[in-house]
């Protein structure tokens, strides 16, 4: 968790990952963001999010991107 | 049938009458009539593409959903080394079905939109090589609104593909959705999770509906009549000729206008017919004129289009291994800013390109959409410094002098785009543009407009500046009309009605200018 | 929640009805009000109930030919003229049904000549007389004859005269509003004077002439219509045929002679044995087409003597209208010096 917010603040710097729930809805984060995240993901947890995945409830807030990887890397 | 025609009026009549009168089961069978008397009247035999696109999607939809649900039923049952191998067979039959449908679906467009584009530029390319080698021209009618249904098509059958929901065993259903009517012509480019239930089951009758159908009717009328076609008549005089300075400068900006009164006009049109039937159809634009940047403004304008580039272009290159393994190598290589704008900048590339191409079959719209992707690309590069000598010149985003500031910026950026678009080709934009700043030319009362036109298009700009700060604001317009005495509802009512039969651009001594997006 | 219901249903009706009005009132500020016929209609429309005695109908060359101011100087006679550009017959059968709506004349006089003209009857000249009418069972009547032959998009059109005339919102002036507000007519009832001269060249034995024109059976159709109307409403009838050195010849005479004979209805051709003739190098405006102020002096003064000499009408009580004819006579004669003391 705590490697994933500290990914995420090297990609989008001053931005309060910790409490932010509406990541996505306030425009907090961009495709591009999402896009970036998406492939920090795949370096670092070597876990691929396919488009289908890429749903704004993933990456509205930190817990559910969390959820989300936790989940793909079971599979 | 032109959305502004007596048969479409009286086709929507008939339809409703029926509709609210069947009973509910059976009230999406009366739709599909419709959306067949309309197609059929509009193109005739060409009906048989759109049934082409219905079939495949359908059947297509079908085939991935089976595969989905086989991987559901035995993964269980397997062995994780199995497991993976099964996944991974699954996936490769799920994309060459997906494969093939789009195939069929874009090979149709291309073949009917695209083939005098391609055998043209094929044909010039052979004779710059001295080759004797020509094939012969084609012209197509396109079946109407097969830019629009394509995309429709393919977003159905990506997402059953994708799993974003389970494939419809219900072939009317998809029929409906590929084929509701009042959509037909312009969009906006619905989605299958949205609207296909709407659709389907019999919607109750609401006087609610109607009357929020008939407001935006007769709202987007007056777009359509009294500002966008006015406004054409000025622009159609001034765009094509050797006319420079401040009139074409102001033929340019008109011609923004109009596009715009057009098109979201023909959408509250649009719109307001769904609402007749109880369906609510997806906003295609949110006060796009507001926007501080490009990338905000096409989030606003055509918004249907957007997100649709969004979810199937950018998302399937950006996601591509292709896009990873270049990301891995830009950040091997650079670090920082430049690292991030390359990894936008590829899949950006064929989103722009798409945009461009898919408004219409030549190097004109191509460079259309690319001309909005460099400027952006360019935007995105400059960030950095921008950021800087705003920062040394004291200046906040949220100053209301930078907001005015930005929003111009990117309205002048508009106009470059518009320019393109409306120009009959390439080196007509250019000329027109530096005739622009030519030439002195203030006469603009001698094309086409009189003083008085020019006040009529003043007050339809206010009415609409008033309407998008509201929407802006996000003050539920219906709500608030609805709120209003009676008296003064029906007199707001009257006067837009007479405003549109009496300073309606219609009938004899015009020529009927069709909603320009409905040629795409 | 009944009454809410009331009260909707009756503000939509209300809605409606403004609605109505208000198409209503802008279809009749863009029609255009220029030209002969606009004002000769609507002026019909402005007189008083039953204060016509002489209700004269032709097609151009009528307001060209009877002058109403000189009706009155001489027989103390009020009357109007309706000339409708190449009207039809049957143009001036609905013009007659619409003019009786609220005159009770004592004589009807209609130009021979829309008997027999065949040129091409534009939609626009149907128009000028359709458009300016008000909308009542008549016009509906009109438009739906097949004798005017009007598609159903056409029909639609003269309904909705908004939908043709629209476009014409950068010529409305303050003085369009006026006129569809307060109404508007013509200055000496349907008269118009011209004081051009433009010689007539041609043969002047064209009442020798014989040509192959017959009497149709359309216009004999119209013709009884108009002659059972008269009937039933105790209306003398006479049919007139003014000079005219381009459209008539004698066979077009003869054949309205027989007729009239056989009908046993007055006819008055002034294309012979005027006492004053025509002077066809002068009293023309357009090279024997329309007759000009002075020409219509001569026509007028025949016709007046022909009435006096036929019709015995009972005493009318002309009161309400001495001042109104006075004040055209005086205008017409102070508008008749006055282009004489110019030349």
């Amino acid at each position: 968790m705590e490697k994933l917010i500290e990914l995420l603040e090297g990609i989008k710097a001053g931005v309060d990952f910790r409490n932010e729930k509406k990541l996505v809805e306030d425009g907090l984060l961009d495709s591009f963001d999402i896009v970036e995240i998406i492939a920090a993901i795949d370096d670092e947890f070597d876990v691929e999010i396919p488009v289908m995945e890429v749903q704004p409830e993933s990456f509205n807030d930190v817990e559910s991107l969390y959820a989300l990887i936790q989940r793909l890397s079971e599979e | 049938m032109s959305l502004i025609s007596f048969p479409f009026m009286f086709l929507v009549l008939i339809t409703c009458t029926m509709y609210y009168i069947v009973p509910k089961t059976y009230r999406w069978i009366i739709l599909l009539l419709a959306n067949i008397v309309f197609y059929f009247a509009a193109s005739n035999w060409l009906i048989v593409f759109l049934f082409a696109s219905i079939f495949s999607v359908y059947i297509g939809g079908l085939l991935i959903q089976k595969q989905t649900d086989l991987q559901k039923n035995n993964i269980k049952t397997l062995e994780k080394e199995q497991k993976k191998a099964f996944k991974n067979k699954i996936k490769k039959r799920k994309k060459w079905i997906v494969f093939l449908i789009l195939c069929v679906n874009v090979g149709i467009l291309l073949y009917l939109k695209y083939y005098g584009f391609f055998v043209g530029n094929i044909n010039a390319l052979c004779s710059a090589l001295h080759l004797e080698f020509i094939i012969p021209m084609k012209k197509f009618i396109l079946p109407l609104g097969i830019s629009y249904y394509t995309l429709m098509a393919i977003s159905y059958v990506v997402d059953v593909y994708r799993g974003k929901y389970q494939a419809s065993k219900n072939l009317g259903k998809v029929a409906l959705y590929l084929s509701f009517f009042p959509q037909m012509t312009e969009g906006p480019i619905s989605r299958f999770d949205q609207l296909s239930e709407q659709l389907y089951i019999g919607n109750k009758f609401d006087i609610r509906n109607i009357k929020c159908g008939l407001y935006l009717i007769l709202w987007g009328l007056f777009k359509k009549l009294v500002i966008a076609d006015r406004a054409a008549l000025y622009v159609n005089t001034v765009f094509g000729t050797s006319i420079g300075g401040f009139t074409a400068f102001l033929a340019v900006a008109l011609y923004t206008f109009q596009i715009y009164a057009e098109f979201s006009g023909a959408m509250d049109l649009v719109r307001g017919t769904g609402y007749l039937f109880g369906i609510y159809m997806e906003q295609n634009f949110a006060q796009p004129f507001f926007s501080k940047t490009i990338a905000e403004f096409w989030r606003r304008w055509h918004k249907t289009l957007g997100t649709w580039l969004k979810d199937y272009v950018f998302y399937s290159v950006s996601l591509s291994s292709m896009n990873m393994n270049l990301n891995r190598a830009v950040k091997k290589h650079m670090k920082g800013y430049f690292g991030k704008f390359i990894l936008s900048a590829f899949p950006l590339f064929f989103v722009w390109f798409f945009n461009g191409f898919w408004h219409g079959a030549s190097w004109k719209y191509i460079v259309y959409g690319l001309y909005y992707y460099f400027i952006m690309m360019l935007g995105l590069l400059l960030q950095p410094y921008f950021n800087k000598l705003k920062d040394n010149l004291n200046i906040t985003n949220e100053s209301k002098l930078y907001i005015l500031f930005s929003i111009i910026r990117t309205t002048l950026v508009v106009f470059g785009g518009m320019l393109i678009f409306r120009s009959h080709s390439l080196n007509d934009a250019w000329t027109m543009f530096t005739n622009i700043f030519a030439v002195h030319d203030f006469n603009i009362l001698i094309h086409g407009l009189s003083a008085k036109d020019f006040v009529i298009l003043g007050i339809g700009f206010f009415m609409i500046l008033i309407i998008s700060i509201l929407k802006e604001k996000k003050t539920d317009i219906y709500e608030v009309f609805s709120e209003k005495s009676l008296f003064l509802r029906y007199g707001i009512i009257l006067i837009v009605l007479f405003m549109i039969i009496v300073l309606g651009i219609y009938g004899e001594g015009y020529n009927a200018s069709d909603f320009i997006y409905g040629e795409f | 929640m009944k009454k809410n219901m009331k009260k909707s249903v009756l503000a939509f009706l209300i809605f409606v009805i403004v609605f109505l009005f208000g198409l209503n009132f802008f279809s009749k500020l863009m029609v255009p009000k220029d030209g002969e016929i606009a004002p000769a209609i609507n002026g019909l429309y402005q007189q008083k109930k039953d204060s016509i005695d002489v209700l004269v109908l032709g097609d151009s060359s009528i307001y060209r030919s009877v002058n109403p101011a000189l009706i009155w100087e001489e027989n103390n006679l009020t009357s109007y003229v309706i000339g409708a550009p190449s009207a039809r017959i049957y143009t001036l059968y609905y013009l007659l049904e619409e003019a009786l709506k609220k005159q009770t004349p004592k004589l009807v006089v209609i130009e021979s000549n829309c008997v027999f003209n065949n040129h091409e009857y534009t939609e626009g000249n149907k128009r000028k007389v359709i458009d300016n009418m008000k909308l009542t069972k008549n016009k509906i009547n009109m438009i739906n004859d097949d004798v005017f032959n009007f598609t159903p998009k056409q029909k639609l059109k003269m309904l909705f005269p908004i939908s043709l005339y629209h476009n014409r919102y950068n010529d409305i002036t303050i003085q369009d509003v006026k006129k569809t507000l307060f109404g508007y007519g013509s200055k000496f009832n349907g008269f118009v004077m011209s004081d051009k001269i433009k010689p007539y060249l041609g043969d002047l034995d064209y009442m020798k002439k014989d040509t192959e024109d017959k009497l149709g059976n359309t216009e004999r159709k119209y013709l009884s219509k108009i002659e059972s109307l008269c009937k039933s409403n105790n209306i003398s009838l006479l049919y007139l045929k003014v000079p005219g050195a381009r459209e008539w010849n004698k066979t077009k005479k003869e054949l309205m002679t027989t007729y009239a004979q056989e009908k046993n209805i007055s006819y008055l051709d002034l294309n012979l044995n005027m006492k004053n003739p025509i002077n066809w190098s002068v009293d023309t405006l357009d090279k024997g087409v329309h007759l000009n102020t002075q020409g219509a002096i001569k026509t007028t003064k025949e016709l007046n003597e022909y009435i006096r000499k036929h019709y015995r009408f009972d005493k009318i009580n002309h009161d309400d209208e001495k001042e109104k004819y006075d004040e055209m006579l005086r205008k017409y004669h102070q508008k008749l010096n006055k282009k004489h003391s110019s030349i």
